[in-house]
């Protein structure tokens, strides 16, 4: 992992768009730059990368280099790249082991990067790029979009033939420094800019070959066949970033950046996509973006084990590690006994505040105990992990990552044992949607055997359709969608329908919840029963297998009690029962309405 | 009581004839905390000497001095004031321009101090300490580079 270090503000161009214009004259101190290359070394990142500002045009700029070295880290830099045209610097940053280079370059043509940087550089920048090839780096050209490049992305593709070592990145610019000082000369309209970036990076593909372009910043559905390039701080394997003069290394985070609900919520494409900049998102709305991407998408995420250390069984061995450079949602520690392990989530598939939410909101944490490559049997693969009672009422929790320790009760069993109490009252017609092989089915076994109940089960697995009817003897299944048995179905023909871990699979929700209100008796009930997404902490073989595993996404959405109950809004459904998923709980939510007789 | 001192600005500047007092109030801005510190110090011979910061943000000096003084010695002791301010400022920002070369030579100095260096040290010692040569000048700051100059006095005038 990465730490971004800026090393003060000063730099030797003038970009119209720079984010940090207004601190051009603040240095941070080279003894504080040496600090905080110590501590991101102490803290176990494997590289620092020097930014600013810029960092080349620093005296301590080898002195630095050699003291990441010595402590056994690789270098990078965040650079426009000029003073690497030195090639005695260059060697001596090599030497360094300089590993990773992040350059700017705003296009293939002189006149308009000289125009965008305010200096005479392109020839000196292309040198240097010249001279970066061969070198075994990570190289990436990046090039922010504004009104006056707009029209030359494609000469940058061109430039670009002549550097096989780099990729080229467009990204968007961010309303904020020099770029929002001066919005309306500087920064494109979002749909305009991702349309051309679109079109350079299908140009790219051609010229270049394969993944050698790539994008940052644009909402992804603004860019159709190219939302696998997305590439940010992320992608490029950040942690930590410290600005000049803040005490601590923090994590990287977007809060910059917004999806704008509700367009965005049911997006499938929401966990990786950079959304919009809030300060453009204030200023022009949401109006410019594709109508959201339907589709699966995951549900669950992996916390892959990072460290096991030695730890106090008692008290919080956090505080003694400091709290800043830890991400709330990303990181999780958990104590075990004397020994602290800590895990970290790189996914993409959801995103951070969804990551919060498994983690701070719904607490739906669980550490894998199986061997399989996905988990089938809740209850016994898995164990919930829970605040730690150190936690409590302690004055930096709002801030703090937080420890977490594992919960001996099996609080699947618990809740699905309340459940089944419930649903082993019911009686009358029953009509059980997703019923799978059976499994709360059973349930109906005792009023079906002496006659109160009469079940119908609905699944497109043939199979469990199976082994379902034959849990329920003498019941009825139908071997097909929800979507299309329910116009098979009588009109007020069931008292009951019981959707369990079926809502959050259903494309098309409205048009079952119109069967559904059909096939309802007057006074008849819906129960409706889902998941929230949850977190495995995992060991690296568990990350591996599971990723490995070829298990298929299957959920169109994530909803949460809260809003499955607004999707439900209709006059003809009375809500009777609610039951949120909570740290104490399992995964699974309950909503429970009446039909009513209009 | 407040007096006007005839030829200074009004409102940065009030005195009292009567306890030989006269107050300045400075633009941070314009002069930073360190350069009041140090244009102040070279005064407490002369002068009781109080700082503080008014609602405005801005700095206030107050100079008592220490022996009667007429309208004329507090008017003399505000103009040195205002050179002194001056004179810290620019000390200030050639310290920050020559800080590599003023680290290197203070270096060298100590190690001047210390006797010449034997064959050991010189086997260890880091010259990447050295700021790398930039014959180009590619590592100049931009202000340094392409800031305009001030233009001299007079320059433009009468031109055809």
């Amino acid at each position: 992992m990465k730490a971004l270090i800026k090393v003060g503000y000063a730099c030797n161009e003038h970009c119209t768009f720079c984010h940090t214009q207004p601190l051009r004259e603040l240095q941070g101190a080279a003894d504080e730059v040496e600090a905080k290359i110590r501590r991101a070394a102490a803290l176990g990142h494997r590289m620092v990368v020097l930014s600013g500002g810029e960092p080349t045009i620093r005296p301590e700029l080898v002195r630095w280099a050699r003291l990441v070295a010595s402590l056994g880290l690789e270098l990078g830099l965040v650079t426009n790249g000029l003073v690497l045209s030195y090639p005695q610097v260059l060697a001596r940053l090599l030497d360094a082991r300089l590993r990773y280079v992040y350059m700017s370059l705003h296009a293939g043509v002189a006149e308009v990067h000289d125009r965008i940087v305010r200096a005479e550089s392109f020839a000196i920048a292309c040198d240097a790029l010249d001279r970066l090839q061969g070198r075994g780096l990570t190289l990436t050209v990046n090039c922010v979009v504004t009104r006056q490049n707009l029209a030359h992305l494609r000469s940058l593709v061109d430039r670009a033939t002549a550097w096989p070592d780099a990729v080229i990145k467009f990204s968007a610019t961010e309303p904020k420094g020099g770029a929002l000082r001066s919005l309306a000369q500087v920064v494109p309209r979002i749909a305009d800019a991702a349309a051309a970036v679109l079109d350079a990076l299908g140009y790219a593909r051609t010229v270049l070959g394969p993944d050698r372009a790539r994008h940052g910043g644009f909402p992804l559905c603004l860019l159709p066949g190219f939302e696998h390039a997305v590439d940010d701080l992320r992608t490029h394997g950040y942690w930590t970033m410290v600005e000049v003069g803040e005490p601590d290394l923090v994590p990287i985070d977007a809060n910059n950046q917004l999806h704008p609900s509700p367009h965005c919520d049911d997006c499938r494409l929401r966990g990786g996509c950079p959304g919009l900049f809030r300060e453009y998102h204030a200023r022009h709305g949401a109006a410019e973006l594709a109508p959201p991407r339907a589709g699966v998408r995951s549900n669950a995420c992996d916390w892959v084990l990072e460290r096991r250390e030695p730890c106090a069984p008692a008290g919080c061995p956090l505080l003694p590690l400091g709290l800043d450079p830890w991400e709330p949602a990303r990181h999780l520690f958990v104590r075990e006994g004397a020994v602290l392990a800590r895990y970290r989530c790189d996914s993409r598939d959801l995103a951070d505040d969804s990551l919060h939410a498994i983690k701070h909101g719904h607490g739906q944490l669980y550490l894998d105990a199986s061997s399989k490559p996905a988990v089938d049997d809740f209850g016994e693969d898995l164990v919930k992990l829970a605040r730690a009672s150190v936690c409590e009422g302690c004055e930096h929790r709002p801030r703090c990552t937080g420890l977490f320790e594992p919960v001996r009760e099996d609080v699947f069993a618990r809740d699905e044992a309340a459940l089944r109490h419930q649903l082993a009252a019911l009686h009358g017609a029953v009509l059980e949607l997703g019923c799978g092989e059976g499994r709360l089915s059973s349930a109906f076994v005792a009023a079906a055997a002496a006659g109160r109940l009469r079940w119908t089960g609905v699944d497109p697995d043939h199979d469990a359709l199976a082994r379902a009817a034959a849990v329920v003897p003498g019941g009825a299944t139908i071997a097909d969608t929800a979507e299309h048995a329910l116009p098979q179905l009588p009109t007020a023909g069931f008292d009951h329908v019981v959707m369990a871990h079926a809502w959050n699979h259903l494309a098309d929700p409205v048009a079952v919840l119109d069967g559904v209100e059909r096939v309802l008796r007057a006074g008849g009930e819906l129960w409706l029963l889902d998941d929230v997404p949850f977190g495995l902490a995992r060991s690296q073989p568990q990350h591996r297998r599971g990723r490995d595993g070829g298990a298929r996404w299957q959920h169109h959405r994530n909803d949460d009690a809260a809003r499955a109950h607004a999707r439900l809004q209709r006059p003809g459904l009375q809500l009777l029962q609610r039951r949120e998923v909570a740290p104490d709980t399992s995964n699974q939510w309950l909503l429970r309405y009446r039909r009513s007789p209009a | 009581m407040s007096d006007t001192l005839w030829g200074l600005p009004a409102p940065q500047i009030d005195a009292d004839l009567g306890e030989a007092a006269v107050t300045m109030r400075l633009d941070p801005t314009l002069y930073p905390l360190e350069v009041i510190y140090a244009a102040a110090y070279p005064f407490i011979a002369r002068c009781w000497v109080v700082l503080d910061r008014d609602d405005a943000g801005r700095v206030s000096v107050v100079l008592t001095a220490k022996q009667a003084a007429t309208a004329e010695q507090l008017r003399a002791l505000v103009g040195e004031f205002a050179n002194e301010l001056l004179s810290s400022a620019c000390r200030r920002e050639i310290t920050r321009q020559n800080r590599a070369l003023i680290e290197s030579v203070t270096t060298q100095a100590f190690g001047g101090a210390m006797g010449p260096p034997s064959l050991e040290e010189l086997e260890a010692f880091d010259f990447t300490d050295e700021p790398f040569d930039d014959p180009l000048g590619i590592a100049q700051s931009w202000e340094d580079k392409y800031r305009k100059k001030p233009r001299d006095e007079g320059e433009g005038e009468g031109a055809p």
